[in-house]
Protein backbone atom coordinates (compact mmCIF):
# COMPACT_ATOMS: atom_id res chain seq x y z
CA UNK A 1 0.00 0.00 0.00
CA UNK A 2 2.68 2.29 1.03
CA UNK A 3 4.22 1.42 -2.12
CA UNK A 4 1.58 2.24 -4.14
CA UNK A 5 0.92 5.63 -2.58
CA UNK A 6 4.63 6.49 -3.54
CA UNK A 7 4.27 5.72 -6.98
CA UNK A 8 1.02 7.38 -7.23
CA UNK A 9 2.66 10.47 -5.84
CA UNK A 10 6.03 10.55 -7.73
CA UNK A 11 3.96 10.24 -10.87
CA UNK A 12 2.23 13.52 -9.53
CA UNK A 13 5.40 15.34 -8.99
CA UNK A 14 7.19 13.36 -12.48
CA UNK A 15 4.96 15.67 -14.43
CA UNK A 16 5.91 19.26 -13.12
CA UNK A 17 9.36 19.62 -14.26
CA UNK A 18 10.48 22.15 -16.17
CA UNK A 19 13.77 23.03 -17.77
CA UNK A 20 16.61 24.10 -15.86
CA UNK A 21 18.69 26.97 -16.61
CA UNK A 22 22.43 25.71 -17.10
CA UNK A 23 24.34 27.95 -14.95
CA UNK A 24 26.28 26.74 -11.75
CA UNK A 25 23.91 25.37 -8.71
CA UNK A 26 24.33 26.57 -5.05
CA UNK A 27 22.84 24.00 -2.75
CA UNK A 28 22.58 24.01 0.80
CA UNK A 29 20.56 20.98 2.44
CA UNK A 30 19.59 19.51 5.96
CA UNK A 31 17.98 16.23 6.96
CA UNK A 32 18.52 13.18 9.15
CA UNK A 33 20.52 10.82 9.21
CA UNK A 34 21.24 7.22 10.94
CA UNK A 35 24.46 5.55 11.11
CA UNK A 36 25.72 2.25 11.66
CA UNK A 37 29.51 1.15 12.41
CA UNK A 38 30.89 -2.21 13.31
CA UNK A 39 32.52 -3.62 15.86
CA UNK A 40 35.16 -6.16 15.97
CA UNK A 41 33.15 -8.32 17.75
CA UNK A 42 29.78 -8.22 14.88
CA UNK A 43 28.09 -5.70 17.29
CA UNK A 44 27.00 -2.55 15.91
CA UNK A 45 27.08 0.97 17.31
CA UNK A 46 24.16 3.13 16.31
CA UNK A 47 23.65 6.98 15.78
CA UNK A 48 21.31 9.60 14.64
CA UNK A 49 20.90 13.03 14.57
CA UNK A 50 21.25 16.04 11.88
CA UNK A 51 23.16 16.24 8.59
CA UNK A 52 24.13 19.56 6.91
CA UNK A 53 25.26 19.53 3.47
CA UNK A 54 26.44 22.06 1.16
CA UNK A 55 26.70 21.32 -2.56
CA UNK A 56 28.35 22.87 -5.58
CA UNK A 57 26.44 21.78 -8.58
CA UNK A 58 27.97 22.22 -12.25
CA UNK A 59 26.15 21.27 -14.81
CA UNK A 60 27.31 19.36 -17.66
CA UNK A 61 24.38 18.41 -20.21
CA UNK A 62 20.41 19.87 -20.27
CA UNK A 63 18.28 18.70 -22.62
CA UNK A 64 14.56 18.23 -22.55
CA UNK A 65 13.64 17.58 -18.85
CA UNK A 66 16.94 15.94 -18.38
CA UNK A 67 20.55 16.50 -16.99
CA UNK A 68 24.34 15.58 -15.70
CA UNK A 69 25.56 17.43 -12.93
CA UNK A 70 28.71 17.21 -11.57
CA UNK A 71 28.81 17.86 -7.71
CA UNK A 72 31.33 19.07 -5.07
CA UNK A 73 30.12 18.86 -1.79
CA UNK A 74 31.11 19.26 2.12
CA UNK A 75 28.71 17.49 4.53
CA UNK A 76 28.60 17.54 8.44
CA UNK A 77 26.72 15.14 10.81
CA UNK A 78 26.01 15.42 14.12
CA UNK A 79 25.25 12.37 15.75
CA UNK A 80 24.30 10.73 19.25
CA UNK A 81 25.52 7.15 20.36
CA UNK A 82 21.71 5.29 20.48
CA UNK A 83 23.29 3.50 23.67
CA UNK A 84 24.28 6.41 25.80
CA UNK A 85 23.35 6.17 29.50
CA UNK A 86 24.48 7.61 32.55
CA UNK A 87 27.86 6.48 32.35
CA UNK A 88 29.17 7.09 28.66
CA UNK A 89 27.80 9.75 26.35
CA UNK A 90 29.38 9.03 22.69
CA UNK A 91 28.59 12.01 20.65
CA UNK A 92 30.28 12.15 17.05
CA UNK A 93 31.10 14.41 14.30
CA UNK A 94 31.13 13.18 10.48
CA UNK A 95 32.20 15.25 8.31
CA UNK A 96 33.96 15.41 4.95
CA UNK A 97 34.58 16.77 1.52
CA UNK A 98 33.06 14.86 -1.68
CA UNK A 99 32.52 14.88 -5.51
CA UNK A 100 30.40 12.50 -7.71
CA UNK A 101 27.80 12.95 -10.54
CA UNK A 102 24.02 13.09 -10.71
CA UNK A 103 21.78 12.23 -13.75
CA UNK A 104 18.13 13.97 -13.42
CA UNK A 105 14.95 13.19 -15.47
CA UNK A 106 11.98 15.47 -14.93
CA UNK A 107 11.52 15.27 -11.47
CA UNK A 108 13.59 12.06 -10.48
CA UNK A 109 17.21 12.05 -10.06
CA UNK A 110 20.39 9.38 -9.04
CA UNK A 111 23.08 10.32 -8.06
CA UNK A 112 27.05 8.95 -6.15
CA UNK A 113 29.73 10.43 -4.43
CA UNK A 114 33.16 9.63 -3.65
CA UNK A 115 33.57 11.37 0.07
CA UNK A 116 36.52 11.83 2.44
CA UNK A 117 35.20 11.34 6.01
CA UNK A 118 36.90 12.12 8.97
CA UNK A 119 35.17 11.22 12.61
CA UNK A 120 35.22 13.18 15.89
CA UNK A 121 33.95 11.54 18.89
CA UNK A 122 33.46 13.28 22.17
CA UNK A 123 33.04 10.81 24.51
CA UNK A 124 32.25 11.89 28.86
CA UNK A 125 31.35 9.05 31.57
CA UNK A 126 34.01 6.56 32.49
CA UNK A 127 36.54 7.31 29.54
CA UNK A 128 36.53 11.16 28.70
CA UNK A 129 38.26 11.38 25.67
CA UNK A 130 38.42 12.29 22.07
CA UNK A 131 38.70 10.39 18.85
CA UNK A 132 39.56 10.96 15.72
CA UNK A 133 40.13 8.94 12.69
CA UNK A 134 39.41 9.58 8.96
CA UNK A 135 37.98 6.90 6.65
CA UNK A 136 36.33 6.92 2.63
CA UNK A 137 33.25 6.18 1.51
CA UNK A 138 30.47 5.98 -1.63
CA UNK A 139 26.96 7.75 -1.44
CA UNK A 140 24.47 6.62 -3.42
CA UNK A 141 21.28 8.23 -3.34
CA UNK A 142 17.57 9.20 -5.30
CA UNK A 143 16.42 12.56 -5.48
CA UNK A 144 13.04 13.57 -5.99
CA UNK A 145 12.52 17.36 -6.66
CA UNK A 146 10.81 20.17 -8.17
CA UNK A 147 12.62 21.52 -11.04
CA UNK A 148 12.15 25.16 -12.08
CA UNK A 149 13.91 27.36 -14.32
CA UNK A 150 15.90 29.16 -11.34
CA UNK A 151 15.77 26.84 -8.50
CA UNK A 152 15.62 22.92 -7.60
CA UNK A 153 13.52 21.99 -4.40
CA UNK A 154 13.43 18.92 -3.31
CA UNK A 155 14.83 15.60 -1.71
CA UNK A 156 17.36 13.32 -1.39
CA UNK A 157 17.45 9.99 0.33
CA UNK A 158 21.07 8.45 0.22
CA UNK A 159 22.68 5.19 1.24
CA UNK A 160 26.82 5.67 2.22
CA UNK A 161 29.10 2.56 2.92
CA UNK A 162 32.77 2.23 3.58
CA UNK A 163 35.21 0.79 5.72
CA UNK A 164 36.97 2.02 8.77
CA UNK A 165 40.42 0.50 8.64
CA UNK A 166 42.53 -1.27 10.69
CA UNK A 167 45.21 1.36 10.33
CA UNK A 168 42.95 4.07 11.61
CA UNK A 169 41.08 2.51 14.72
CA UNK A 170 43.89 -0.02 15.89
CA UNK A 171 40.64 -2.84 15.53
CA UNK A 172 41.78 -6.44 14.74
CA UNK A 173 40.27 -6.56 11.45
CA UNK A 174 38.31 -3.78 8.76
CA UNK A 175 35.28 -2.51 10.30
CA UNK A 176 31.96 -1.63 8.16
CA UNK A 177 30.99 1.79 8.00
CA UNK A 178 27.13 2.80 6.55
CA UNK A 179 24.48 5.29 7.01
CA UNK A 180 21.56 6.54 5.55
CA UNK A 181 20.01 9.94 5.49
CA UNK A 182 16.95 12.28 4.20
CA UNK A 183 17.68 15.44 3.71
CA UNK A 184 15.42 18.30 1.72
CA UNK A 185 17.45 20.84 -0.32
CA UNK A 186 17.17 23.98 -2.16
CA UNK A 187 19.27 25.07 -5.27
CA UNK A 188 19.44 28.41 -6.40
CA UNK A 189 20.86 27.91 -10.01
CA UNK A 190 22.99 31.42 -10.46
CA UNK A 191 23.56 32.49 -14.46
CA UNK A 192 27.06 31.54 -14.20
CA UNK A 193 27.67 28.66 -16.51
CA UNK A 194 31.12 26.78 -17.32
CA UNK A 195 29.84 25.16 -20.01
CA UNK B 1 5.34 21.37 -4.49
CA UNK B 2 2.20 20.08 -2.36
CA UNK B 3 2.87 16.37 -3.68
CA UNK B 4 6.66 16.73 -3.61
CA UNK B 5 6.40 17.62 0.16
CA UNK B 6 3.83 14.43 0.65
CA UNK B 7 6.60 12.63 -1.14
CA UNK B 8 9.53 13.15 1.28
CA UNK B 9 7.77 13.36 4.18
CA UNK B 10 6.53 9.75 3.23
CA UNK B 11 9.92 8.45 2.47
CA UNK B 12 11.33 10.06 5.31
CA UNK B 13 8.75 8.83 7.62
CA UNK B 14 9.80 5.27 5.80
CA UNK B 15 13.69 5.59 6.59
CA UNK B 16 12.80 6.77 10.37
CA UNK B 17 10.61 3.83 10.83
CA UNK B 18 12.94 1.32 9.18
CA UNK B 19 16.13 2.47 11.65
CA UNK B 20 16.93 0.12 13.79
CA UNK B 21 17.38 0.74 18.18
CA UNK B 22 20.92 0.86 19.33
CA UNK B 23 22.66 -2.35 19.68
CA UNK B 24 26.15 -1.82 21.55
CA UNK B 25 28.44 0.36 22.20
CA UNK B 26 31.02 1.97 20.19
CA UNK B 27 34.60 0.53 20.41
CA UNK B 28 36.51 3.84 19.23
CA UNK B 29 34.35 6.15 21.47
CA UNK B 30 35.15 3.60 24.53
CA UNK B 31 38.79 3.29 23.83
CA UNK B 32 38.22 -0.74 23.65
CA UNK B 33 40.42 -0.39 20.42
CA UNK B 34 43.53 0.70 22.72
CA UNK B 35 44.72 -1.87 25.16
CA UNK B 36 43.57 -0.94 29.14
CA UNK B 37 44.80 -2.14 32.54
CA UNK B 38 42.72 -2.85 35.06
CA UNK B 39 43.95 -2.27 38.83
CA UNK B 40 41.75 -3.93 41.39
CA UNK B 41 43.39 -2.63 44.73
CA UNK B 42 41.91 -3.91 48.23
CA UNK B 43 43.26 -2.04 51.09
CA UNK B 44 41.80 -3.28 54.38
CA UNK B 45 43.59 -0.55 56.34
CA UNK B 46 42.04 2.81 56.65
CA UNK B 47 41.97 4.81 54.56
CA UNK B 48 39.93 1.74 53.01
CA UNK B 49 40.25 1.95 49.35
CA UNK B 50 38.16 -1.29 47.22
CA UNK B 51 38.71 0.00 43.71
CA UNK B 52 39.01 -0.70 40.09
CA UNK B 53 40.98 2.27 38.70
CA UNK B 54 41.77 2.02 34.67
CA UNK B 55 44.92 2.75 32.89
CA UNK B 56 46.25 3.05 29.46
CA UNK B 57 49.33 1.12 27.94
CA UNK B 58 51.54 3.82 28.68
CA UNK B 59 50.26 3.86 32.25
CA UNK B 60 48.50 6.64 32.07
CA UNK B 61 45.47 6.92 34.22
CA UNK B 62 41.85 6.94 32.71
CA UNK B 63 39.27 6.69 35.46
CA UNK B 64 37.74 5.14 38.43
CA UNK B 65 35.69 2.28 36.98
CA UNK B 66 34.11 0.94 40.06
CA UNK B 67 34.21 1.68 44.24
CA UNK B 68 32.78 -0.55 46.65
CA UNK B 69 34.68 1.22 49.67
CA UNK B 70 31.54 2.89 50.84
CA UNK B 71 29.53 -0.51 50.67
CA UNK B 72 32.78 -2.19 52.56
CA UNK B 73 33.44 -4.87 50.18
CA UNK B 74 37.15 -5.80 48.70
CA UNK B 75 37.37 -6.43 45.59
CA UNK B 76 39.83 -9.38 45.82
CA UNK B 77 40.08 -10.43 41.90
CA UNK B 78 38.99 -9.18 38.10
CA UNK B 79 38.88 -11.67 35.56
CA UNK B 80 37.80 -10.74 31.88
CA UNK B 81 34.33 -11.68 30.71
CA UNK B 82 33.86 -10.43 27.53
CA UNK B 83 35.46 -7.13 25.69
CA UNK B 84 33.04 -4.90 27.47
CA UNK B 85 32.31 -6.89 30.64
CA UNK B 86 34.51 -8.27 33.26
CA UNK B 87 33.62 -10.50 36.29
CA UNK B 88 35.27 -9.35 40.04
CA UNK B 89 34.98 -10.70 43.08
CA UNK B 90 33.96 -9.92 46.57
CA UNK B 91 34.25 -10.08 50.04
CA UNK B 92 32.57 -9.33 52.89
CA UNK B 93 28.91 -9.31 50.41
CA UNK B 94 30.26 -12.89 49.30
CA UNK B 95 29.25 -12.65 45.23
CA UNK B 96 30.57 -11.84 41.99
CA UNK B 97 29.88 -8.63 40.08
CA UNK B 98 29.54 -8.06 36.67
CA UNK B 99 31.29 -4.90 36.04
CA UNK B 100 30.83 -3.23 32.55
CA UNK B 101 33.59 -1.06 31.17
CA UNK B 102 31.42 1.83 31.98
CA UNK B 103 31.31 1.24 35.53
CA UNK B 104 27.60 -0.63 35.77
CA UNK B 105 27.34 -3.24 37.53
CA UNK B 106 25.35 -5.97 38.09
CA UNK B 107 25.11 -9.44 40.57
CA UNK B 108 26.55 -12.39 38.10
CA UNK B 109 26.57 -15.37 41.49
CA UNK B 110 25.72 -15.39 44.85
CA UNK B 111 24.90 -18.15 46.71
CA UNK B 112 24.34 -19.45 50.31
CA UNK B 113 26.79 -21.63 50.46
CA UNK B 114 29.41 -18.89 48.93
CA UNK B 115 30.15 -17.49 52.37
CA UNK B 116 34.02 -17.79 53.31
CA UNK B 117 36.31 -15.28 52.88
CA UNK B 118 36.88 -14.74 48.85
CA UNK B 119 39.91 -14.34 47.16
CA UNK B 120 40.97 -14.00 43.09
CA UNK B 121 38.92 -15.15 40.67
CA UNK B 122 39.58 -16.46 37.27
CA UNK B 123 37.25 -17.67 33.85
CA UNK B 124 38.07 -20.63 32.09
CA UNK B 125 37.97 -20.90 28.27
CA UNK B 126 35.07 -22.71 28.60
CA UNK B 127 32.93 -20.41 30.29
CA UNK B 128 33.00 -21.46 33.99
CA UNK B 129 34.67 -19.14 37.04
CA UNK B 130 36.70 -20.29 39.43
CA UNK B 131 36.87 -18.51 42.73
CA UNK B 132 39.02 -19.35 46.26
CA UNK B 133 36.66 -18.95 49.36
CA UNK B 134 38.66 -19.75 52.29
CA UNK B 135 41.05 -22.76 51.91
CA UNK B 136 39.13 -24.49 49.04
CA UNK B 137 37.77 -23.26 45.45
CA UNK B 138 34.04 -22.97 44.15
CA UNK B 139 33.13 -22.99 40.84
CA UNK B 140 30.49 -20.81 38.96
CA UNK B 141 29.32 -21.74 35.44
CA UNK B 142 28.44 -19.23 32.59
CA UNK B 143 25.43 -18.33 33.79
CA UNK B 144 26.14 -17.76 37.68
CA UNK B 145 25.56 -20.71 39.40
CA UNK B 146 27.41 -22.41 41.86
CA UNK B 147 28.51 -25.85 41.01
CA UNK B 148 26.48 -28.47 43.97
CA UNK B 149 23.76 -27.98 46.15
CA UNK B 150 25.52 -28.51 49.35
CA UNK B 151 28.11 -26.64 51.12
CA UNK B 152 30.86 -29.13 49.63
CA UNK B 153 32.64 -26.79 47.46
CA UNK B 154 34.09 -27.76 43.80
CA UNK B 155 38.08 -28.55 45.22
CA UNK B 156 37.90 -29.00 48.77
CA UNK B 157 40.84 -27.93 51.00
CA UNK B 158 42.29 -31.37 51.05
CA UNK B 159 42.07 -33.47 47.27
CA UNK B 160 44.13 -36.32 47.09
CA UNK B 161 47.81 -34.31 47.30
CA UNK B 162 46.97 -31.28 47.05
CA UNK B 163 46.16 -29.23 50.43
CA UNK B 164 44.97 -25.39 49.78
CA UNK B 165 46.61 -23.60 52.89
CA UNK B 166 45.59 -20.02 52.17
CA UNK B 167 45.25 -19.83 48.76
CA UNK B 168 45.54 -16.45 46.76
CA UNK B 169 45.44 -16.97 43.05
CA UNK B 170 44.50 -18.72 40.27
CA UNK B 171 45.66 -19.26 36.65
CA UNK B 172 45.28 -21.86 33.99
CA UNK B 173 48.17 -23.85 31.86
CA UNK B 174 47.30 -24.49 28.13
CA UNK B 175 45.79 -28.26 28.98
CA UNK B 176 43.16 -26.40 31.13
CA UNK B 177 44.44 -27.45 34.53
CA UNK B 178 43.72 -24.83 37.35
CA UNK B 179 46.97 -23.54 39.11
CA UNK B 180 46.70 -22.21 42.56
CA UNK B 181 49.46 -20.28 44.80
CA UNK B 182 49.50 -21.35 48.21
CA UNK B 183 50.63 -18.82 51.16
CA UNK B 184 49.96 -20.93 53.98
CA UNK B 185 52.03 -24.21 52.63
CA UNK B 186 54.41 -22.47 49.75
CA UNK B 187 52.59 -24.76 47.34
CA UNK B 188 51.50 -24.43 43.62
CA UNK B 189 48.62 -26.81 43.46
CA UNK B 190 47.81 -27.94 40.08
CA UNK B 191 43.56 -29.26 39.68
CA UNK B 192 42.17 -30.90 36.76
CA UNK B 193 39.11 -29.04 36.15
CA UNK B 194 37.33 -30.24 32.88
CA UNK B 195 35.25 -32.89 34.28
CA UNK B 196 31.67 -32.49 35.04
CA UNK B 197 32.55 -33.39 38.72
CA UNK B 198 34.23 -32.14 41.57
CA UNK B 199 38.11 -31.47 40.47
CA UNK B 200 41.02 -33.51 41.15
CA UNK B 201 44.61 -33.18 42.31
CA UNK B 202 47.15 -33.55 39.61
CA UNK B 203 50.26 -32.35 41.52
CA UNK B 204 51.59 -29.92 43.32
CA UNK B 205 55.36 -28.09 43.10
CA UNK B 206 57.27 -26.99 46.82
CA UNK B 207 60.52 -26.28 45.06
CA UNK B 208 60.06 -22.55 45.28
CA UNK B 209 60.67 -22.82 49.48
CA UNK B 210 59.21 -21.04 52.02
CA UNK B 211 58.35 -17.97 50.05
CA UNK B 212 54.74 -16.94 50.35
CA UNK B 213 53.71 -17.16 46.62
CA UNK B 214 50.78 -15.41 45.64
CA UNK B 215 51.01 -13.83 42.32
CA UNK B 216 50.97 -16.04 39.07
CA UNK B 217 50.82 -15.22 36.06
CA UNK B 218 50.72 -17.58 32.66
CA UNK B 219 52.54 -15.78 30.12
CA UNK B 220 52.25 -15.83 26.51
CA UNK B 221 55.87 -17.63 26.18
CA UNK B 222 54.53 -20.67 27.63
CA UNK B 223 56.41 -20.09 31.45
CA UNK B 224 54.38 -19.32 34.65
CA UNK B 225 55.83 -16.31 36.57
CA UNK B 226 55.36 -15.85 40.23
CA UNK B 227 55.52 -13.40 42.83
CA UNK B 228 56.84 -14.66 46.17
CA UNK B 229 55.60 -12.28 48.85
CA UNK B 230 58.01 -12.92 51.62
CA UNK B 231 58.66 -9.32 52.81
CA UNK B 232 62.55 -10.39 53.37
CA UNK B 233 62.79 -11.90 50.20
CA UNK B 234 60.67 -10.63 47.58
CA UNK B 235 61.16 -12.53 44.21
CA UNK B 236 59.98 -12.85 40.97
CA UNK B 237 60.78 -16.52 39.54
CA UNK B 238 59.85 -18.32 36.45
CA UNK B 239 58.11 -21.82 36.24
CA UNK B 240 58.28 -23.81 33.00
CA UNK B 241 54.90 -24.92 31.38
CA UNK B 242 54.75 -27.87 33.78
CA UNK B 243 55.39 -26.05 36.88
CA UNK B 244 57.91 -29.09 37.84
CA UNK B 245 61.00 -28.56 39.07
CA UNK B 246 62.46 -25.57 41.52
CA UNK B 247 61.86 -21.90 39.18
CA UNK B 248 64.48 -19.86 38.30
CA UNK B 249 64.69 -16.38 39.90
CA UNK B 250 64.60 -13.82 37.87
CA UNK B 251 64.02 -10.95 40.11
CA UNK B 252 66.03 -11.44 42.95
CA UNK B 253 65.83 -9.35 46.66
CA UNK B 254 65.34 -5.46 46.04
CA UNK B 255 63.08 -4.20 48.63
CA UNK B 256 63.32 -0.28 46.86
CA UNK B 257 62.06 -1.24 43.45
CA UNK B 258 59.71 -4.67 44.15
CA UNK B 259 58.48 -5.75 47.78
CA UNK B 260 55.57 -8.09 48.64
CA UNK B 261 54.56 -8.44 44.92
CA UNK B 262 51.14 -9.64 45.32
CA UNK B 263 49.96 -9.28 41.30
CA UNK B 264 50.94 -10.06 37.80
CA UNK B 265 49.96 -9.26 34.47
CA UNK B 266 51.24 -9.24 30.91
CA UNK B 267 51.31 -6.61 28.60
CA UNK B 268 51.07 -7.09 25.09
CA UNK B 269 54.97 -6.43 24.09
CA UNK B 270 55.64 -9.87 26.75
CA UNK B 271 56.81 -7.67 29.50
CA UNK B 272 55.30 -7.98 32.78
CA UNK B 273 53.58 -5.79 35.48
CA UNK B 274 54.54 -6.42 38.98
CA UNK B 275 52.10 -5.02 42.14
CA UNK B 276 54.39 -4.11 44.82
CA UNK B 277 52.67 -3.78 47.48
CA UNK B 278 55.64 -2.67 49.94
CA UNK B 279 56.26 0.66 47.72
CA UNK B 280 51.92 0.96 46.74
CA UNK B 281 53.50 0.67 42.82
CA UNK B 282 53.74 -1.56 39.60
CA UNK B 283 56.83 -1.82 38.25
CA UNK B 284 57.66 -2.97 34.56
CA UNK B 285 60.00 -5.85 33.97
CA UNK B 286 61.31 -7.73 31.21
CA UNK B 287 60.70 -11.86 31.30
CA UNK B 288 64.52 -11.44 32.23
CA UNK B 289 63.75 -9.45 35.09
CA UNK B 290 64.87 -6.01 34.42
CA UNK B 291 63.35 -3.57 35.22
CA UNK B 292 62.08 -1.24 32.72
CA UNK B 293 59.68 1.20 34.45
CA UNK B 294 59.89 1.73 38.14
CA UNK B 295 57.18 2.86 39.12
CA UNK B 296 55.14 2.32 36.33
CA UNK B 297 52.38 3.64 37.71
CA UNK B 298 52.04 4.77 41.01
CA UNK B 299 48.77 6.44 42.31
CA UNK B 300 45.98 6.66 44.51
CA UNK B 301 45.10 3.62 44.09
CA UNK B 302 47.93 1.33 43.87
CA UNK B 303 48.00 0.61 47.57
CA UNK B 304 47.13 -2.81 48.49
CA UNK B 305 46.51 -4.18 44.82
CA UNK B 306 45.66 -7.60 45.06
CA UNK B 307 45.11 -8.28 40.98
CA UNK B 308 45.69 -6.58 37.67
CA UNK B 309 43.86 -7.44 34.26
CA UNK B 310 45.37 -6.54 30.91
CA UNK B 311 42.90 -6.01 28.18
CA UNK B 312 44.55 -6.01 24.86
CA UNK B 313 42.17 -3.43 22.43
CA UNK B 314 40.09 -5.24 20.15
Amino acid sequence: MKLLILLVLFFSVHSQAQALKSGIGISPSIGYTYIEIDNPDNTKSNYDGFIMQFDLTVPLYRNAGQGLNFHLLYKNSLVDNLSNNNNLSDKAKFYGAGAGLSYYYQAIGLGTTYNMMSANHSTSGVYSQTTEYSFKTITCYIDLAKRQTDYTFGGKFGYEFGELSTEETKYSKNVDFKAYSAIIYFTYITDFALF
Amino acid sequence: MKNLLSVLILLTSLLLSCAPQGEGINYLAAGLNETRIYIVNAQTTAPTSYTVTVYDDKGNFKGLLADYTRIGAPIRGITFLDPSHFLISLENIDRIDKLSVFGTTSIFGIDAQFNGTIFDLERASDGNVYVIEGNTIEKFDANGVRYGITATPYINTTIGTCVLNIPRQLAFNSAGQLLVTNTGNDRINIYNVNGATAGTCASFNTAGGAVDPIGILAHSDGNFYVGNSLAANSQIVRYDPTVTGAPTVIFNTNATIISTPTALAELPDGTILVASDGTDAVVRIDTSGNVLNNPFIKSTYTGSIVDILVVPGQ
